[in-house]
This record gives structure tokens, C-alpha cells and sequence, in this order.
């Protein structure tokens, strides 16, 4: 086992530990949401919080550092295509999280310890913090995908492809945010 | 953009999901253990039952299914080491799923049904199956190194993590198994009363 073998698993196993942490708590979010259990959203939003914190950002910096590491150690450069994609959607995605769903999870469980978890101001929040952390999540699949198909410029094909990502993403979000307000609007406050 | 390089997308979403959502789940495990809440442990235990057919099953297939269409569209071969370390290691942690875990679940929920969570025999039914838990996630972190560094025969120093891995979580799930024992034959005679 060489030193690029060491990286490369370290690498995969953050993607691994943040994307499939993403995906669980999107996939909770929305039972928590479709629930109207306030105690089971208040647990939910510390869960989110905490795990945010010890796992999820810790992971995803683990994965740009072994990434950096692989670069330097394999047969790759800082000039090709796929790895300037891979860095900008790393880029974008970590400002997401670090200027959007970070705060909006500090300011959501200081609302529900004020308010309770069943206002309507909290469930408006939940579902906006659900919107972004699904396109969010989106994009870091388009990631996955161009580090794994590594394209150059005239794979237009491939491009197209980690365009549509985040794009059918965030359609997702949309469809499934309208669906969660028309919900919430049935139930009474 | 070659067919390899679609599988190979597939395969790692594939993983991803499974073992991602999997490793976060023990996380989410951990800290209510700490809290010692069962109440949640339990709703905890029903997420991961719901997420089952629904997220496991179909990623677990779309591992293996673009795995071997890997090795046959690569330039793999069903007879290196590490494919065949890889296709066992799945074939025991679906076995230890199907034939271990769910039923411990299973009975986990009568469980609950009759007593409700927090009843000591509840908690004890649910502490085994979250350790049986512990040894599928060591199986699948043993899976990943095994598909990234690519061992063969050779390479016995890579086989020694691997295999020093799963020993060491055979001996802290088997010494935790022991303390819930003892644990379950003290009360017995308390619960009688």
C-alpha cells in the first residue's frame, strides 16, 4: 500500500462519511418536517447542529486536504479542468454552509428554544434550511460526478451532465419545498 | 466520457449512500446513547427500518450491479484478491442484514409494542442490534480500503489493517455483548419480583 493508496481511501472515506451524513439528514429533515412532532423537530435541529460541527465539516475538510495530497502525489495538476471544477464546487458548497445553513441552524434552534418547535415561523425556517441543503447537496453529486469522470474541455457531454445535476437539484428542492408549504398551510397553528 | 467512467460514477454514488448514511446513522446512535434517551433510539431505529427498502436495498444493488459490470467492462478480473475480498465482504455483511439484523429488529419492535422502549429488555434487544450495527460499518470501512488500495497478495501489511479492523471490532462487540449479558441475568431475578 503506497502513499497514494493511503490518500485516496482517506479522500473517499470523508466523501463518504459527508455525502451519505447530507443525504441522511435531508432524508430525516423531511420525515421531521411531514411529522409536526415539535419535540422530534427540536431534537432534530440539535442533531443537525452537533453533527454539522464534529462530523460533517471536519469530513468535508479531510476530503479537499487528501485531495490536495493526491494531486501533489499522483499523476495529476492544478491546470486540468476537472480538478478546477472539483475546487469551485468545493468552494461553493462550503460557502453555503458556512454563510447559510451554519447560521440559519444556530438562529433555528434559538427560535425553537424561544418559541417552541411548532410555530409557523420555525416550520417556514425548517423548510428553507431543507431547500438549500438539498441543492446544496446537489451539487456536491456534481462533484462526485466530474471527479469520477475527470472531464476535459471538449467533454461536452460530461459537462452537460454536471450541469444537469444541480440543476434537476434544486428542481427537486422547489417541487418538494411547494409540496411541504401546502402541507404546513393545511395544518392548524 | 467511457461506460467505465459511468459505472464508476454509479458505483460511488452507490457507496455513498450506503455507507455514508449508514456510518451517520451509528453517529446519530452514539449520541443518543450518551443521552441515554431510548424514546429516541427507537425513533431512530424506525427511520433506519423505513430507509431500508427504500434507500439501502437500491443502493446495495447498484453497488454490486455496477461493480461487476466494472470488472467485466475493465481491466479487472473476477480472480484478483481484492474483488474477491470485496464480493465476500458484501456477501456477509447482506447475510449479517438480512439473517442477524433484521430480525433482532423484528423483535425489537414487539418488544416495544408490548413494554415500550424504555423497558429493560427493550433497551437490551436494541443496544445488541445497534452493536450488530457496529460490526456491518467495520465490514463496509474494511469494503472501501479494500476497493481504494487494491491489495493482492503481497500486500500483507494492507491485509493486516484490514483484517486487525474487523478483529478489533469482534472483540469490543463481543465484550459489549457479555456486559449486556450479565446485565440481563442480574435483572432477570429483579423483574421476576
Amino acid at each position: 500500500m503506497n502513499k497514494y493508496e493511503i490518500y485516496l481511501w482517506a479522500h473517499i472515506a470523508a466523501v463518504v462519511v459527508w455525502l451519505g451524513g447530507g443525504l441522511m439528514l435531508s432524508i430525516l429533515g423531511a420525515r421531521v418536517s411531514r411529522t409536526n412532532d415539535p419535540d422530534r423537530a427540536a431534537a432534530f435541529t440539535r442533531d443537525v447542529e452537533w453533527a454539522s460541527m464534529r462530523l460533517l465539516t471536519p469530513a468535508a475538510l479531510l476530503a479537499l486536504v487528501f485531495g490536495l495530497l493526491l494531486v501533489q502525489e499522483g499523476p495529476w495538476s492544478f491546470d486540468e479542468l476537472w480538478i478546477d471544477l472539483g475546487l469551485a464546487g468545493f468552494a461553493i458548497t462550503f460557502v453555503i454552509g458556512f454563510f447559510f445553513l451554519g447560521p440559519e441552524s444556530g438562529k433555528l434552534a434559538k427560535l425553537i428554544e424561544a418559541e417552541g418547535a411548532a410555530t409557523p415561523a420555525v416550520r417556514a425556517r425548517i423548510r428553507r434550511i431543507l431547500f438549500v441543503s438539498r441543492i446544496d447537496l446537489g451539487s456536491l453529486y456534481a462533484i462526485v460526478w466530474i471527479m469520477a469522470v475527470k472531464p476535459s474541455a471538449g467533454d461536452e457531454v460530461a459537462l452537460a451532465v454536471a450541469a444537469a445535476i444541480p440543476a434537476v437539484a434544486a428542481m427537486v428542492a422547489f417541487l418538494l419545498y411547494r409540496a411541504d408549504a401546502g402541507r404546513a398551510a393545511a395544518v392548524p397553528a | 466520457m467511457t461506460r467505465y467512467e459511468l459505472l464508476l460514477f454509479l458505483h460511488i454514488v452507490g457507496a455513498v449512500v450506503w455507507v455514508g448514511v449508514v456510518i451517520f446513522f451509528q453517529y446519530l446512535v452514539f449520541r443518543a446513547e450518551r443521552t441515554g434517551d431510548y424514546g429516541v433510539l427507537w425513533g431512530l431505529l424506525r427511520d433506519i427500518e423505513w430507509l431500508t427498502n427504500r434507500l439501502f436495498i437500491p443502493a446495495t444493488l447498484l453497488v454490486l450491479v455496477s461493480g461487476i459490470l466494472m470488472v467485466v467492462d475493465g481491466p479487472w478480473s473476477f480472480s484478483q484478491l481484492w474483488i474477491v475480498i470485496g464480493l465476500s465482504a458484501f456477501a456477509v455483511t447482506f447475510a449479517l442484514g438480512k439473517g442477524v439484523i433484521e430480525p433482532v429488529g423484528k423483535k425489537v419492535d414487539v418488544l416495544v409494542e408490548e413494554h415500550g422502549p424504555d423497558h429493560p429488555a427493550t433497551r437490551r434487544q436494541l443496544q445488541a442490534m445497534f452493536l450488530l450495527m457496529r460490526v456491518d460499518v467495520a465490514l463496509l470501512v474494511v469494503i472501501v480500503a479494500d476497493m481504494a488500495s487494491k491489495p493482492t497478495a503481497d500486500d500483507v501489511w494492507t491485509l493486516a489493517v484490514g483484517a486487525a479492523i474487523l478483529a478489533a471490532t469482534a472483540v469490543y462487540v463481543a465484550l459489549r455483548f457479555r456486559s449486556l449479558q450479565a446485565g440481563a441475568s442480574e435483572a432477570a431475578p429483579a423483574l421476576a419480583e
